[in-house]
């Protein structure tokens, strides 16, 4: 190769290489106390095979819901400590000839009263990841003993603890977590990479949920007024009588440091009955 | 089939899983690997070092050529730990258990069975996977009532979940000059540092799938616990010997360690707050196939909650042969995570078809 030529490719590459860079260094948009941000979650489940009851198979409504998280102060690390409120709002329509006005307006009533405690304290990474403390440890699990108790006193004690706030807030938590395991390996593992290309491909192991994935960058595009880095993750699991899947979007946006969309996929394969349960759920940063 | 490399030839450090160094890295962003997911694996049941995830320097490589049984079991709500030299017993129990089904019927069942499925799977990599997936599946009920059938139905599955976790679940362990066999309830997995090769085989379907570490993707693990406090150990620990006794055959040395740790958040069985530990350790003369490697004193006693490593904490480089520990000691929460090893014997090159996954399975790419 001819020394001009040569050192065009290498100027070339050292220009790619620095843009890559610039990229992925780019300076840190520092969270404040007070900063928020808001997602948007949609999920819908769907049943396939097997022989469940048939009113199993018939196509669900999309559950809405938001998750809001505000910053409450800042580790010296730079991790934000916030405070999440998730807002499940009542699917009125869904829900509105399920039964007597009078039940379903208890129905409703019980919906927004569980729905106020849905909130809990989590941590917020300088990458982007939404890191929770719940605490599901089964000692904090206990049954209570129902042993020489009328039905009707176990099925009110029944109710009350799910009633409990502390319960409602740890399912919320519990369930918010589900929503961002994907978006937290992204983050996370974007993070300890030194670059990002379009085809750069890896393997994530989490300790958080004992789960693997193999991620892909396939490319970068504008996604709601941003530039987002687009990574595909997908994860297969095996047990003796029953597979999972995850086959999951995330849309991550490298200048600010934050997950802005994911279009997630979760699917359950039961050997048994052959049933297939798919999950959906899509998430979108509202600006 | 291939040799494994003799004791001198230079393929890493030979005769031991320390052997595993040379072509694992070992910090938290690995550069070279592998399907990760034997190795993580292996880590998940305690048998790597823990300084494969602390980053900590190996130490005390040995040569081994050497098998043993495993059995781990977690104890919940106060249930004591077997008497020592019952592996023969609890070995027999967990033949005797019968296969889990599931029989979903609804959509939230089907999440429950399939969380069962999975604690089945994950408990004894000492996940407590049962809390988060019973909730996830109550989280789906349209209301208290429904939420509190379903919470009651979960719970009732997981009680009986907790039997095959209480009986525990059974492993066979080989090391032969830096090769590692490990097999458990339905995987075999086979590493083989001296040809960068790591076979994981599904003994259901009977598929295999090896992978050459020089060539697989980047692995990356991510821990959401980074950056959060580590247990602390309030006040001194009180180490008391024990008698010594015959386990297995082997002669045995034993150690009562009991303290109070403090969680600062909730560590897998444990909840957060304090929690009285008491933890019991027999070890022998044999060398563990495992290198030694310094794990703090609060961290060993947190064992209970999340264990760190199967090594010695007693008798450093010394095979284990019982070890239970107990968090919140003679109270309904107490939870004991322990395991017991049996069959312990030497190997030699006769051994060497363990090391190779049967011929008829089929290879995926």
């Amino acid at each position: 190769m001819p020394n001009n030529l040569r050192r065009a490719t290498i100027a070339v590459t050292m220009i790619a290489t620095l843009q890559a860079l610039s990229l992925l260094f780019a300076e840190t948009i520092a969270r404040k106390v007070g900063d928020t941000l808001v997602y948007e979650v949609v999920s819908q489940g769907h049943i396939s095979g097997g022989h469940p009851p048939s009113q199993a198979y018939a196509p669900q409504a999309p559950q809405n819901s938001s998750i809001k998280i505000a910053v409450t102060s800042i580790d010296s690390d730079g991790t934000a400590l916030v405070h999440v409120s998730i807002d499940h709002p009542y699917p009125a329509q869904q829900l509105a000839n399920k039964g007597p006005a009078w039940v379903v307006a208890a129905g409703r009533k019980g919906w927004e009263d569980q729905n106020r405690y849905k909130e809990f304290d989590a941590r917020l990474t300088r990458d982007g990841a939404l890191l929770f403390m719940v605490d599901l440890s089964p000692q904090e699990q206990a049954a209570e003993d129902t042993k020489g108790k009328s039905l009707a006193k176990v099925a009110q004690a029944a109710v009350a603890e799910v009633n409990d706030p502390k319960y409602q807030a740890m399912l919320a938590e519990n369930q918010a977590s589900g929503t961002f395991a994907v978006p937290n390996v992204i983050a996370l593992s974007c993070a300890k990479r030194t670059l990002l290309a379009t085809g750069d491909s890896w393997h994530v192991v989490s300790k958080a949920n004992n789960a693997e994935y193999d991620v892909k960058v396939t490319g970068t595009q504008a996604f709601r007024g941003r530039d987002a880095v687009v990574l595909s993750a997908k994860s297969h699991s095996e047990y003796p009588n029953s597979t999972n899947d995850t086959d999951s979007i995330v849309y991550y946006d490298l200048q600010a440091h934050v997950v802005v969309g994911a279009h997630l996929v979760n699917t359950g394969n039961m050997h048994a009955n052959g049933m297939t349960s798919t999950v959906t759920t899509d998430l979108n940063l509202k600006e | 089939m291939a040799k494994p490399p003799s004791p001198d030839s230079g393929h890493g450090i030979p005769g031991t899983i320390q052997g595993l160094a040379g072509f694992l890295p070992l910090d938290s962003k690995m550069t070279a690997p592998s399907t990760f997911f034997a190795f993580f694996l292996l880590l998940r049941q305690g048998l790597l070092p823990a300084s494969f995830s602390q980053d900590a320097p190996l130490e005390n490589p040995q040569k081994s050529a050497i098998a043993f049984d495993q059995i781990d079991r977690v104890l919940l709500h106060g249930e004591p730990p077997p008497p020592l030299d019952s592996f023969a017993v609890d070995a027999a129990v967990i033949r005797a258990l019968p296969p889990l089904e599931g029989h979903a019927q609804t959509r939230a069942g089907a999440v429950a069975q399939t969380a069962g499925t999975m604690l089945i799977n994950s408990a004894l990599g000492f996940v407590p996977i049962a809390g988060p997936l019973v909730a996830a599946a109550s989280s789906r009920a349209i209301n208290a009532a429904q939420q509190a059938a379903e919470k009651r139905q979960n719970e009732e599955h997981a009680a009986a979940l907790a039997h095959f976790i209480s009986a525990g679940s059974m492993s066979h362990f080989a090391f032969y000059q830096g090769w590692l066999r490990s097999e458990g309830r339905w995987e075999l997995t086979i590493v083989q540092p001296d040809q960068h090769l790591i076979s994981v085989a599904n003994l259901t379907t009977k598929t295999v799938r090896t992978v050459d570490t020089r060539t697989a993707p980047e692995t990356i693990v991510i821990d959401a616990n980074e950056g959060r406090p580590p247990p602390a150990l309030l006040g001194d620990p009180v180490v008391e010997r024990l008698p010594d006794a015959t386990i297995g055959g082997l002669q045995a040395r034993g150690y009562r360690t009991t303290a109070t740790i403090d969680l600062k958040y909730a560590l897998n069985w444990c909840g957060l707050g304090r929690h009285k530990v008491s933890q019991v350790e027999y070890v022998t003369d044999m060398a563990d196939p495992q290198a030694a490697n310094p794990v703090t004193i609060a961290r060993f006693l947190s064992d209970g909650c999340q264990p760190a490593s199967t090594a010695s904490y007693r008798e450093p480089g010394h095979l284990v042969l019982y070890r239970s520990t107990t968090a919140d000691v003679d109270t309904s929460k107490g939870t004991t995570l322990m395991f017991e090893r049996g069959n312990v014997r030497a190997l030699d090159e006769s051994s060497l078809s363990l090391f190779s996954v049967p011929a008829e399975f089929k290879k995926e790419p």
